[in-house]
């Protein structure tokens, strides 16, 4: 298993926000992990990538707790793409993914043509290479999270964690984003927040208040009756065979 | 975008070494050779060459010991603190991804006024302890209270300190600076007073070969640390989180961080006051030349500090005859326009 989450359970001041949450992801497997707001997927995945303390539970990588990593190792193994990191520094679109290559260089090791390579095949991947020389700042938003996505392509790493990055972006952008990350050939874990995205998944992950609900194929699992307990919203399924299936909201 | 682009071959960063080395050299000459008592440039160089190399050029006892014991050391001095402050305002405004950031922030400045009005008015430590003493320990508390207030502020669970730092850092410098105020209110006359004020905005006069011998070796350990985590501070360009997930140890590298830049601006304002502008300003000047890699900014800022701060010293000497202005008031009144002039041209880029 690439990744193993067995029981984990958060409290913020008393009030619990996971409880018992267990659940695998194989390697290269394409895993969308969904819920509405505030059922913890946020904070799930910060625990996964060691970005917040584990209080209660386990979680695995490659078979070793995430807590016994050392910063630097971990980077080597995961990367992590957040739902929106911003700075007002005027860099060119080209740094903001060669940070991607900081866990395999050491303090003042030379930047060598094979960081470089991984640079630019990580711009060409996401179709950011034309805009390479682009001032962070004049980049739209989805030209942004491709970047970000770039960066952790070029961190080289096998397993990518993403939190809702598809989200602040326009229609268009989405597909953009959505389709890049169908070609991205590591295992993969991302939150997701519009139903029919997650039926370009593997497998979904769903959750509510704190504990897994469901978990298989998006098809088996995002049916009318489960989206309506959940969500709580009506829909319906939309199968037409020119075109993928569809989930549709109903007013 | 950077105005000077350093990706470029090999011999284009040979020739900014070279520059920069030369830029230090000739600030350091024109520290040494302008100053109130008129001194030929030959005797300058000579008293300089007598000094460095023990050798024996024909020049007056008192030319001699104007230029190497006094206006060298505070040449040097000059330069060491126009360096670690320019440092400590870069490290500081990349850690804690806020422009304002500048190496006061950490209530260092405050404590040390505090520490020295302790000796000097209040009359704490009877006579043997100085005032640069007393200045470099009130310094240090002011910080530790600050990085205390910032930690129990944060809680166990938090990975970063930053915002609760900035928050900790205002907390701490009004208690020192109401501190100040208060024993300078109770016990100090108005000669006193100004005595103190003078010493806040900065004083390099009475600087010789003992504060050299200081701020040399602390600037050199502190660059060589902050230089180490250069790599880990392009990495906070997007937050602390996002440089966790390429694999900095946060944590880590802010106490690291927080404490060289700490330890090198405690000394320097215990030397010669708390002078100001240079390590808010000159971090922006850096940025606006050199872009945004650390392993660049960070010699850059360096050396650009040092020059602004021997060059402001020039004219704290030289600007009102028979007067030194404090170097604060120089800074800024030199710095503030520069700094105009590049936010007019940096927004219409």
């Amino acid at each position: 298993m690439t990744i193993k989450v067995r029981d984990i359970s958060y409290h913020v001041s008393g009030r619990p926000l996971l409880s018992n949450v267990s659940f695998d992801v194989k390697a290269n497997e394409r895993v969308a992990l969904m819920g509405p707001n505030g059922s913890g997927k946020s904070t799930l995945l910060r625990q996964i990538c060691g970005l917040a303390q584990i209080q209660a539970g386990r979680v695995l990588l490659l078979d070793k707790p995430v807590s016994d990593f050392k910063r630097r190792e971990l980077a080597q193994t995961l990367s992590f793409v957040q739902q929106k990191a911003h700075t007002d520094d005027s860099i060119q679109a080209f740094d903001a993914v060669s940070l991607g290559r900081t866990p395999w260089l050491n303090p003042f090791a030379r930047w060598t043509n094979q960081h470089q390579q991984h640079v630019d095949d990580a711009l060409r991947q996401v179709g950011m290479w034309e805009k390479r020389a682009q001032g962070w700042q004049t980049l739209s938003g989805g030209e942004q999270q491709r970047l970000h996505i770039a960066r952790a392509l070029a961190q080289d790493t096998s397993i990518i964690v993403m939190d809702e990055p598809t989200n602040h972006l326009d229609v268009r952008h989405q597909l953009v984003v959505l389709s890049l990350i169908k070609k991205i050939q590591s295992t993969l874990l991302v939150a997701v927040h519009d139903l029919n995205h997650a039926l370009h998944f593997d497998r979904v992950i769903v959750m509510s208040h704190g504990q897994v609900v469901a978990q298989g194929k998006p098809s088996e699992v995002l049916v009318p009756d489960f989206i309506q307990d959940v969500f709580g919203i009506n829909a319906r399924v939309i199968n037409d065979s020119e075109f993928p299936s569809h989930i549709q909201i109903i007013p | 975008m950077p105005l000077i682009p350093l990706r470029g071959a090999l011999y284009t960063r040979s020739f900014l070494l070279l520059a920069s080395f030369a830029l230090i050299a000739f600030a350091l000459l024109f520290g040494v050779a302008i100053g109130e008592t008129n001194i030929q440039l030959s005797i300058v160089v000579k008293a300089l060459l007598n000094g460095l190399f023990g050798l024996d050029w024909a020049v007056s006892p008192i030319d001699q010991g104007i230029v190497w014991n006094y206006r060298f050391t505070r040449t040097i001095v000059a330069g060491c603190c126009g360096a670690a402050l320019a440092i400590t305002g870069l490290v500081l405004q990349s850690l804690l991804r806020n422009a304002l950031a500048d190496p006061y922030l950490l209530g260092i400045s405050a404590g040390a006024s505090t520490g020295a009005v302790m000796v000097t008015i209040a009359g704490v430590g009877a006579g043997v302890l100085s005032m640069s003493f007393g200045a470099l320990i009130g310094a240090l508390l002011a910080f530790a209270f600050v990085v205390m207030l910032a930690v129990f502020a944060t809680g166990r669970f938090a990975s970063d300190i930053s915002s609760q730092v900035i928050l900790a850092g205002i907390a701490g410098s009004q208690l020192f600076n109401a501190l100040t105020a208060f024993i300078i209110a109770k016990s100090a006359n108005a000669e006193q007073a100004r005595g103190i004020m003078f010493w806040l905005l900065g004083n390099l006069s009475g600087v010789r070969w003992n504060e050299v011998a200081l701020a040399v070796p602390v600037l050199v350990i502190g660059v060589a640390l902050v230089l180490w985590h250069g790599r880990a501070l392009d990495a906070f360009l997007f937050g602390s989180d996002a440089a966790a997930s390429v694999g900095v140890p946060v944590r880590r590298v802010q106490v690291v961080l927080i404490g060289a830049t700490a330890m090198m601006t405690a000394v320097m304002v215990s030397m010669v006051g708390a002078i100001g502008f240079v390590g808010l300003v000159v971090p922006h000047v850096a940025r606006f030349l050199f872009g945004s890699k650390h392993l660049v900014l960070i010699p850059a800022s360096a050396i650009i500090g040092a020059v602004f701060l021997i060059i402001c010293d020039i004219g704290a000497r030289t600007i009102l005859s028979g007067q030194i202005l404090p170097i604060g008031v120089v800074t800024a009144l030199i710095g503030a326009p520069c700094f105009a002039v590049i936010l007019v041209k940096g927004s219409r880029k």
